[in-house]
C-alpha cells in the first residue's frame, strides 16, 4: 500500500524538476523581460502554494496566516538590506529563520487546541499584520513607507530565475524527501484522522509546530525573492492576494498532493499576468470565485475528477 | 500496481503538462499581439497609472490634452523628421490600497521591454512609484514621476550616474509643508487685526499615521518638528500627534473629545488616505459643546486633505461626507478651479473643463507641464535616446499652469519663495452650498476672498496689513 | 469610559448573532462581516443611486442581507458537509463579496452613509456623546437583552437551548432542529445587519470594512465562550474596555494587537470560554 503513492510522488517529482527546468530554459531563449518576470512571480506563489499544501494540505489545519508569514519574510529582508547590506544569500536565509521563528511563536500555543482554533486565530494573522508593522515602524527605522531600492538577486533578470528556480528545486526535494519518510505519513495520519492517531500513541503536537513553523519559513523565503524582484519591502505584502492564490492554486493541484501545484501555479500566475490589465478589475473576483468552485466541487483539484 | 494504471496516470500528467502548456502559451500570444509595434514616426510615451480612478485618468486626460495640442502643430522635429507623440497606457490600479506594488513592476517592465516607448511619464502611489523606480533606471529609461515623496532626490542623489533617469514632476512633501503653514500663520493675523471673527490660536495637529508625515509630526507632543515653528508663530498647540487610518470603534469621536476638552480652535491635518471622509463627517456631527473656546463651534479644520479636493461627477467629497465637510479648508495645487497661478493656468483650465467635463485635480497641471518640458528638451537635444535628452531637462524652466517647473541637481522640482512661491499652494474651502471655492493662493497670502467664517458668513474679500 | 460602556453595548449585539449561530449549529459563519458590509453596500446603493428614502431603504436592506446570507449558508452547506471546508468556503465568499463591492463601487474611495439617528451630541457625565453613539448602544442591548431573556424564558428559547447542549438529543425530544438552526440563522443575521444600520454611518463604507466587525464578534464569542450567550455581554465589555484603555494609555494602533493577544491567551487558558468547561471534543 506505500508503493504507490511513492511512485506517484517519483513519477510526479521527475515531471516538477522538469516544469522547473524548463521555465528558466524558456527565459533564457525567449529572453523576454516580462516573460521572465511573470516566471519569477509565479515561482513566488508556487512556493506559497507548495509551502500551504505541505502544511495545511496534508494536515487538514487550514493556516489562513500564510500571508503574515510571507510579509515577515519581505520585512526581514527589507530591514536586513537596509540597516546591514546583507548579500543576497544571506537575505534568503534570514528571512527563512524569521519566517520559521515566527511561525514558532505563533503555532506552538496555538496548534495544542483543536484544530478549528488553529484556523480561526490564523485568520486574524493578516487582518493585523499591517497594524503591527505600523506599530512598530519607529522601531524599524524605516526611511518611508517601505524600504526602498532593494537589491535584486541578479542584475540579469534571466539568472535571477535560475536562482529562484533553483531554490525551488531544493524545497522541492526536502518536500518530497520528507513525505516519503515516517514524518510524511504521520503527516497524513493527522489530516485524515488525527484522534486515531493519538490513540495509538503517537505526539501530533511536535509534528504539527515542525511542519508549520518550516512551511511558514518557506513563505519568508518566498518573501524575500519578492522583496528583491519589487526592489521594495512595503505593507502590502501582507494583502490577501498573497493568501487567496497560493490556496487556490494547492487546491487546483490537488490538496495534499503539493507536487500538483506548480503546473497550477504558472497556469493560474501566467494567465494573471498577461490578461492582468485587461480584465484586471475583474480578476481577483474571479479568483474568489474560482476558489470557492475548487473548494466545493473538486477538493482535490484536477486529479480529484478522474479519481 | 499495475501497468494499466501505471499508464494511465502518466496520461494524465501528460495532459495536464499539455494543457499548462497551451494555456500559458496562448495567454501569452494574446498579449503579445496587442504590443503595440513602434512605427519610426512616432516617440511613444508610456505611462503607468491607476485608470480604475479618477486619480489616474484625469492624469492621462491631461497627458493626452498636451500630446494632442502639440501634435496639432507639427510634431516634435528631431533631426529632420517630424515625430508625433502617442501615449502607450498600462493601467496599474495602484490607486485601490490592497493592490501589491508587483503591478507596478508589471507596468513598467512592459511598456519599457514590450512597448518599446521611449519615456516613461506617470506614476501615482508612493510605494509602487518607489517600487518602479529602480526598474526604470536598470533599462536607462527616462522617468518622470508624480509622487510626493522626498526619497525620490535621495534615490538620485545616492547613485547619480546609475539612477539620473528619474526626475520627480510634482512637490515632495517637504516642500508642500513649507507652504501650508502660510495659511494659518496670515489667517490668525486677520484675526488679530479685528478683520474676521474667528479665532485660531490654540492649534492642534493631526497626521495621518502613514510614513510621509513622519517629517512633521515625529514622536508627537513638543518634541515634534511641527511644534516650535508654529509655536514661534504665535499659536498655542494643544495636541499634535497621529491618528489612525483606521480608529476603533470606528469613529474618531473620543479623539475629538480630547481636542474639545483642551479647547481646540482650530485643527490642521495632513492626510491623503482614504480616512479622512470618516474624519470629517465626525469633525462636523461631534458634540463640541465641551468646548469653551469656541463656544461649541466646530474648530475650524484646514490642511492637506486630498480626498477634500475632489468635486466632481465620479467622486465628490460633498456627498461623500454627507455635507460633513461644509467649512473644511484644503490645499491643492495647480489650477483645480479657475485661478490665475500663471498665465497659462486658466486657458489650461478651461481647455481641460472644456474637453473632460471634470476639474483638473492636484496633479493634472504638472503632468500636463511634463510632455511640455520633455517636448523641449527632445527639441534642444536632437536626440531621442534618455541618456541625450537628459542634460536638457536637467535645464528645464518651465512655465506651465501649476508654476515654474525647475529641476535640482538630484531631480528633485525646486520650489523658491521669494519674491513669489514658483509653485504655489493654492486653498479652498467647501462651503454650505457643497461648491469648493478658491480662499487664498501662497501668490497673495494677505488676501482671502470667499471665505467661510464659523458663523456661517462668507466674506467677500479681507487684505491683512502686515 | 463612558465610551468602554457604549461601545461594549454595541459590540454585543454584533457578536451576539455569531455565537448563537455556533451554539446551535456548531458552524461557525465566516461570512458573518461580509453580510455586515453588505448591508452598508446595499443602503448606500438604495440612496445614492435609486433615491430611496432612508427608512425604506434600511428595511429593504436588511432584509435582503437577510436573503442573502441564508443563501449562501445553504448553499454552501448543501455542497460539503466537511467542517473545514466550509469554514474556508464561508471565508471565501467574505473575500468574493469584498472584490465584487471593489468593483462595483470603486475600492479606494470611502462615503459614509446617512444614520437613522440626528446628528448631535450631548454631554454625558463630562465626556461628550453622539446621539448616534448613545442610541445605537441603548437599542443593542435592548436586543440583546430581549433575546437573552426570550431564550431563557420562552418555550422557543428551552429549543434553542436544548440543541445547543446535544442535537441527537433534542431531535430525540422531538424538537425540530432544523427549524431551530435556520431560525437562529435569521435572527443572527438580523442582529448584524441592524448593527450595521447602527455603527456604519459613523463609520466610512469601504470594500474591507467587514474585517473588523469580524474581529470583534470572534473575538468576543472566542472570551466568552463559542455558543455561550449568557457571556456575550461581559466579554463584549472585556474587549471594549480594553480596546479604549490601550487606545488612551498606549497608542492607538496598538489596540488591534492587544486584541489578539487577549484573544489568545483566553484560548490558551480558558479555552471553553468563560462560561466553563463543555464536554466535548
Amino acid at each position: 500500500m506505500k508503493i504507490k503513492p511513492i511512485h506517484f510522488l517519483s513519477r510526479g517529482y521527475m515531471i516538477s524538476i522538469f516544469l522547473v527546468l524548463l521555465t528558466a530554459v524558456v527565459s533564457i531563449v525567449i529572453r523576454s523581460p516580462f516573460l521572465t518576470l511573470s516566471l519569477t512571480i509565479s515561482d513566488i506563489f508556487i512556493l506559497l502554494a507548495l509551502a500551504w499544501d505541505f502544511s495545511s494540505g496534508t494536515t487538514n489545519y487550514i493556516n489562513f496566516g500564510i500571508s503574515f508569514f510571507f510579509g515577515v519574510g519581505v520585512f526581514a529582508t527589507g530591514y536586513f538590506y537596509y540597516s546591514f547590506h546583507l548579500p543576497v544569500p544571506l537575505l534568503f536565509i534570514m528571512s527563512t529563520v524569521f519566517g520559521i521563528l515566527a511561525g514558532l511563536v505563533f503555532t506552538i500555543p496555538t496548534v495544542r487546541v483543536r484544530g478549528v482554533f488553529f484556523t480561526l486565530l490564523s485568520l486574524l494573522l493578516p487582518l493585523i499584520g499591517t497594524s503591527f508593522i505600523l506599530a512598530f515602524w519607529t522601531v524599524l527605522g524605516m526611511p518611508t513607507i517601505g524600504y526602498f531600492d532593494i537589491v535584486q538577486i541578479s542584475k540579469s533578470p534571466e539568472v535571477s530565475l535560475i536562482y529562484v528556480s533553483v531554490l525551488i528545486l531544493v524545497v522541492l526535494t526536502l518536500i518530497y524527501v520528507v513525505n516519503s519518510t515516517h514524518f510524511g505519513l504521520v503527516l497524513k495520519g493527522i489530516g485524515d484522522d488525527e484522534s486515531a492517531l493519538v490513540t495509538q500513541g503517537v505526539n501530533s503536537f511536535p509534528y504539527k509546530v515542525v511542519i508549520f513553523s518550516v512551511s511558514m519559513g518557506i513563505a519568508g523565503l518566498a518573501g524575500a525573492i519578492y522583496a528583491m524582484t519589487t526592489t521594495f519591502a512595503g505593507v502590502d505584502a501582507f494583502g490577501l492576494e498573497f493568501l487567496l492564490y497560493p490556496m487556490v492554486i494547492a487546491i487546483l493541484g490537488g490538496k495534499g498532493k503539493i507536487l500538483g501545484a506548480i503546473p497550477a501555479g504558472y497556469l493560474i500566475i501566467l494567465m494573471s499576468q498577461y490578461l492582468q490589465q485587461y480584465v484586471g478589475d475583474l480578476t481577483l473576483m474571479l479568483f474568489a470565485a474560482l476558489a470557492i468552485f475548487l473548494f466545493l466541487f473538486l477538493p482535490k483539484g484536477i486529479s480529484g475528477w478522474y479519481k | 500496481m499495475n501497468q494499466l494504471s501505471y499508464s494511465k496516470t502518466t496520461k494524465i500528467i501528460v495532459a495536464v503538462i499539455v494543457v499548462v502548456i497551451v494555456v500559458a502559451g496562448a495567454s501569452v500570444a494574446f498579449y503579445e499581439t496587442q504590443a503595440h509595434k513602434t512605427s519610426s514616426k512616432y516617440i511613444l510615451i508610456g505611462m503607468p497609472l491607476p485608470l480604475n480612478s479618477p486619480i489616474g485618468t484625469n492624469m492621462l486626460d491631461s497627458a493626452q490634452l498636451a500630446v494632442n495640442q502639440i501634435n496639432s502643430h507639427g510634431g516634435v522635429l528631431v533631426n529632420g523628421t517630424h515625430y508625433q507623440l502617442k501615449i502607450v497606457t498600462y493601467d496599474t490600479e495602484e490607486a485601490d490600497p490592497s493592490i501589491p506594488v508587483s503591478n507596478g513592476i508589471n507596468g513598467v517592465t512592459s511598456l519599457i521591454t514590450q512597448d518599446h516607448v521611449n519615456y516613461l511619464i506617470g506614476g501615482y502611489r508612493s510605494d509602487v512609484v518607489d517600487a518602479e523606480l529602480p526598474i526604470a533606471a536598470q533599462y536607462h529609461t527616462l522617468y518622470i514621476t508624480f509622487g510626493a515623496d522626498p526619497e525620490i532626490s535621495t534615490f538620485v542623489a545616492e547613485n547619480y550616474s546609475a539612477n539620473k533617469y528619474i526626475f520627480n514632476g510634482f512637490v515632495n512633501s517637504t516642500n508642500q509643508g513649507v507652504q501650508y503653514g502660510a495659511l494659518p500663520v496670515y489667517m490668525l493675523l486677520a484675526y488679530k487685526e479685528g478683520l474676521i471673527p474667528d479665532n485660531i490660536t490654540n492649534f492642534a495637529i493631526l497626521g495621518e499615521q502613514a510614513a510621509w508625515t513622519k517629517v512633521d509630526i515625529g514622536n508627537g507632543g513638543t518634541s515634534s518638528p511641527l511644534y516650535k515653528p508654529f509655536e514661534e508663530a504665535g499659536f498655542n498647540v494643544t495636541y499634535i500627534n497621529y491618528f489612525p487610518l483606521s480608529p476603533p470603534g470606528g469613529s474618531y469621536d473620543s479623539l475629538f473629545s480630547q481636542l474639545a476638552s483642551l479647547n481646540t480652535q482650530a485643527i490642521y491635518i495632513l492626510a491623503a488616505g482614504t480616512e479622512t471622509p470618516l474624519l470629517v463627517s465626525n469633525w462636523d456631527t461631534f458634540d463640541w459643546s465641551a468646548d469653551r473656546a469656541t463656544g461649541g463651534a466646530k474648530p475650524i479644520l484646514m490642511g492637506a486633505d486630498v480626498m477634500a479636493e475632489m468635486e466632481g461627477k465620479t467622486y465628490d467629497y460633498y456627498n461623500a461626507t454627507n455635507g460633513g465637510c461644509n467649512g473644511e479648508f484644503t490645499f491643492g495645487w495647480g489650477p483645480m478651479l479657475p485661478v490665475n497661478i500663471t498665465s497659462s493656468s486658466i486657458p489650461f483650465y478651461n481647455e481641460f473643463v472644456a474637453n473632460y467635463s471634470f476639474n483638473p485635480i492636484f496633479e493634472d497641471g504638472f503632468v500636463y507641464s511634463s510632455i511640455y518640458y520633455l517636448t523641449e528638451a527632445i527639441q534642444k537635444a536632437q536626440n531621442l535616446s534618455s541618456n541625450a535628452v537628459i542634460p536638457y531637462l536637467e535645464q528645464t524652466n518651465y512655465t506651465g499652469p501649476a508654476g515654474v517647473i525647475k529641476f535640482s541637481p538630484s531631480h528633485g522640482l525646486i520650489v523658491t519663495l521669494t519674491p513669489v512661491p514658483s509653485v504655489p499652494a493654492v486653498a479652498m474651502q467647501w462651503h454650505s452650498n457643497g461648491k469648493l471655492y478658491v480662499v487664498w493662493t501662497s501668490l497673495n497670502p494677505l488676501t482671502f476672498t470667499n471665505v467661510q467664517l464659523q458663523n456661517g458668513t462668507v466674506i467677500s474679500n479681507v487684505t491683512v496689513k502686515v | 469610559m463612558i465610551y468602554g460602556l457604549l461601545f461594549g453595548f454595541v459590540y454585543a449585539l454584533i457578536s451576539a448573532g455569531f455565537t448563537l449561530v455556533f451554539g446551535v449549529s456548531k458552524i461557525l459563519n465566516l461570512s458573518y462581516g461580509a453580510l455586515y458590509m453588505t448591508t452598508a453596500y446595499l443602503i448606500y446603493y438604495f440612496i445614492t443611486f435609486l433615491r430611496f428614502p432612508l427608512t425604506g431603504a434600511i428595511v429593504v436592506s436588511i432584509l435582503l442581507t437577510v436573503v442573502i446570507g441564508i443563501a449562501i449558508f445553504y448553499f454552501v452547506l448543501r455542497f460539503t458537509k466537511n467542517a473545514n471546508i466550509f469554514m474556508v468556503t464561508m471565508l471565501l465568499f467574505a473575500l468574493l463579496l469584498q472584490y465584487l463591492y471593489s468593483y462595483l463601487f470603486g475600492g479606494e474611495v470611502g462615503f459614509i452613509i446617512p444614520g437613522p439617528f440626528p446628528s448631535a451630541s450631548f454631554s454625558l457625565a463630562e465626556v461628550s456623546v453622539s446621539y448616534s453613539l448613545f442610541l445605537s448602544a441603548v437599542i443593542s442591548i435592548a436586543i440583546v437583552a430581549f433575546a437573552w431573556i426570550w431564550i431563557e424564558k420562552s418555550s422557543f428559547g428551552r429549543k434553542v437551548r436544548a440543541t445547543s447542549e446535544d442535537v441527537e438529543v433534542a431531535e430525540l425530544l422531538g424538537i425540530d432542529t432544523r427549524k431551530v438552526m435556520m431560525l437562529i440563522l435569521v435572527i443572527s443575521i438580523l442582529f448584524i445587519s441592524i448593527a450595521a444600520v447602527l455603527v456604519v454611518p459613523s463609520q466610512e463604507v469601504t470594500p474591507d470594512m467587514w474585517i473588523n466587525p469580524f474581529v470583534i464578534a470572534f473575538a468576543v464569542s472566542i472570551i466568552g465562550g463559542l455558543g455561550k450567550f449568557k457571556w456575550v455581554i461581559p466579554s463584549a465589555m472585556i474587549v471594549s474596555f480594553s480596546e479604549v484603555a490601550s487606545q488612551y494609555l498606549i497608542h492607538y494602533d496598538v489596540s488591534e494587537i492587544v486584541a489578539f493577544v487577549i484573544v489568545i491567551v483566553f484560548i490558551i487558558l480558558f479555552p471553553n470560554g468563560l462560561g466553563g468547561r463543555k464536554n466535548e471534543d
